[in-house]
């Protein structure tokens, strides 16, 4: 298993100082630097999908001593970690800007208040919500071709940002209506208003992280078979 | 040992090894109970692959002209001395036989071979 | 050491089909076949990159396994990894999975074949990137090697040397396997063990080279020592104006003493025993 990390992680690594890039999101978008952390993770998918394809990397790699399992386990590992590493970094990081006055006053007040209260809740969902994505385009990366998941990667990333605005905008709502997390709020969503926000994030985390789960045995299933 | 192989003949490389040690034997180059190379070191030496090596030492030895000892090796059998001779008058035969093919074609009569032979049988008889 | 059989492969616009196939261990096996003819579709099945229809493909008795890989060499017709990634970073991804990896091994046989490793992977050349794949392969000290066409692309000059390499790579060790695959057959005249001839999507034949030697030779003749009778004993024929040449099979058809005869080279071989399609023939005639 260390081996197929090892393998997964030859290829990440090459993309080395453009992770330092995340950082600048948080600085210049606030709150919703969820978006474009997502996209540039997006991005970053589709470059590597892309390139394997493009060098048929799969045919070296599964003439090293690793299994299949492992080799794909070790790709439905790596982006969970990699999202937990980018999002704390991230967190952290805004945490630290929230220090600076000037920064406040760069992005705001609603954002700065929004940041400092929900944050947990919003991370998990956010993270739920990229396994969800994620989880998906792996499946059908590792079925079909490449032209496929370029197309599930569009519809993916509109989907998540929907969400993202949506619980956004939900929990904004509630820190207005003094901290009170109500039922009676004026949202879009039809039965999600119903639900007290908190319960709303856990599910879509939750949701998430079973999603992924499911894919990957549906892709190792897929996978063991696959010519390549 | 040595042995010349040619990848031009028609003859299989293993054919020519045993061609080609039967005639040492025949001559006495090789002699009774001379240790011969291993296939691998003779099949590295020719350049040739160890199962030619080693079809060459299963026909010689088919043919009683070699024997082997388990983890030691192979040797030339001892031949009685009119085996080897009967050898060398069969290879002279073949090439009796060739040149007589070789003057039909140019179109020598039975006659004409005979009576170039005998000039050359008198020249030898007054050298 | 490898065991395939009843093996169907079905790819799109391609079959292979092996009923049975032993490599043995300890040996030198070339396979050779047209292009297209499925030399890479079998030695991919063998690797377990692709996966047939039906039947089994075993090393050492056993579906291939980890344990197995560590101990195979590969080289195929290209490096295939990110082009924009630098020869180093092959370095690290082996070292990582091979437990025999010999770093200094590797680093002496890049340095004995002027590779540099500060190059991009697109910028080199087919026979650097070949050799790079070789002592990759070589340099964790595998018990097997498996080439796919590893002398394409290289000039006479470079092959030659890389069949030594090959050779001496063979003698250091009793126990050790190659399969090689290639359609420059010369290469290995001189050198294979076993030869596997691989037409169509079948095989042809799988012999030991003393048996190739014996059963096939070229006859030339012109055409009037030919008849209709003799014209259907030649596995292969071709003609030009008044003369003939033929592969004999020997052991089907015995070669009468007023015949001609030439060794067959495999490319001979090759060439009278394939099948040419309709439209190749049309560019003969």
């Amino acid at each position: 298993m260390k081996r197929a990390l090892s393998i997964e992680w030859q290829t990440w690594r090459s993309y080395g100082g453009l992770y330092l890039l995340i950082f600048l999101f948080p600085l210049l978008f606030g709150v919703t630097f969820f978006g474009p952390i997502s996209l540039f993770f997006f991005i970053m998918i589709f470059s590597q999908a892309w390139y394997n394809e493009q060098a048929n990397v799969e045919q070296l790699e599964l003439s090293l001593p690793v299994s299949r399992d492992d080799r794909l386990l070790a790709r439905f590992l790596m982006y969970p970690m990699l999202l937990i590493v980018l999002g704390v970094a991230s967190i952290v990081f805004v945490f630290i800007l929230t220090q600076f006055a000037v920064w406040k006053e760069f992005v705001g007040p609603d954002q700065v208040a929004s940041l400092t209260s929900g944050i947990p809740s919003i991370a998990f969902a956010w993270f739920g919500g990229m396994l969800l994505v994620i989880g998906l385009l792996l499946l059908v990366y590792t079925v079909f071709s490449f032209k496929w998941a370029t197309i599930f990667i569009g519809v993916g990333y509109f989907l998540s940002i929907g969400l993202l605005l949506l619980a956004a905008n939900v929990d904004m709502e509630s820190n207005r209506t003094n901290g009170e997390v109500s039922g009676s709020i004026e949202v879009t969503g039809g039965w999600l208003s119903q639900l007290p926000v908190e319960t709303a994030m856990l599910g879509i985390g939750t949701l998430g992280l079973i999603v992924y789960v499911v894919c990957f045995f549906l892709a190792r299933l897929s996978y063991r078979r696959k010519t390549i | 040992m040595d042995i010349f192989i040619s990848h031009e003949r028609p003859e299989p490389l293993y054919a020519q090894i045993v061609e080609q040690v039967k005639e040492q034997i025949a001559r006495g180059v090789l002699e009774p109970d001379e240790q011969l190379p291993s296939i691998r070191n003779l099949a590295k030496q020719l350049e040739v692959s160890v199962i030619t090596t080693k079809r060459a030492y299963e026909e010689l030895e088919n043919e009683g002209l070699i024997y082997s000892v388990h983890g030691r090796g192979s040797f030339i059998r001892a031949q009685a001395n009119n085996a080897k001779t009967e050898w060398l008058r069969l290879e002279f035969e073949k090439k009796l036989e060739a040149v007589l093919q070789e003057g039909r074609l140019l179109g020598l009569t039975a006659n004409d071979i005979r009576l170039l032979i005998d000039v050359y049988l008198e020249e030898e008889e007054t050298k | 050491m490898i065991q395939l059989d009843n093996v169907h492969v079905a790819l799109k616009g391609f079959d292979l089909t092996i009923d049975e196939l032993r490599i043995p261990k300890g040996f030198t096996v070339g396979c050779i076949g047209r292009n297209g003819a499925g030399k890479s579709t079998l030695i991919r099945t063998m690797m377990g990159l692709t996966v047939p229809a039906r039947g089994d493909v075993l090393w050492d008795g056993a579906p291939l396994d980890v344990a197995m890989k560590e101990r195979i060499g590969f080289v195929y017709d290209d490096l295939y990894y990110p082009k924009e990634f630098k020869v180093k970073a092959l370095r690290r991804l082996f070292r990582s999975v091979y437990p025999t990896w010999n770093d200094s091994l590797y680093t002496e046989l890049l340095e004995s074949y002027g590779v540099s490793e500060k190059k991009k992977i697109k910028q080199l050349s087919k026979g650097m990137k070949m050799k790079t794949q070789i002592a990759l392969a070589l340099a964790h000290d595998p018990d097997v090697l498996i080439m796919d066409e590893p002398t394409a692309g290289l000039d006479p000059v470079v092959r030659r040397q890389f069949v030594a390499m090959l050779r001496d790579w063979m003698d250091a060790r009793e126990d050790r396997t190659l399969f090689f695959s290639t359609h420059i057959t010369s290469d290995l005249e001189r050198f294979a063990d076993y030869i596997l001839l691989i037409d169509d999507g079948r095989v042809k034949f799988f012999l030991p080279i003393d048996e190739v030697e014996e059963r096939f030779v070229l006859v030339r003749g012109t055409t009037n020592t030919l008849s209709e009778r003799d014209q259907a004993m030649f596995e292969g024929v071709e003609w030009r104006g008044s003369q003939f040449t033929g592969l004999i099979d020997r052991s089907t058809h015995p070669i009468a003493d007023d015949w001609i005869v030439e060794r067959a080279s495999l490319e001979d071989i090759l060439y009278f025993l394939t099948e040419v399609t309709h439209d190749e023939a049309r560019i003969i005639d």
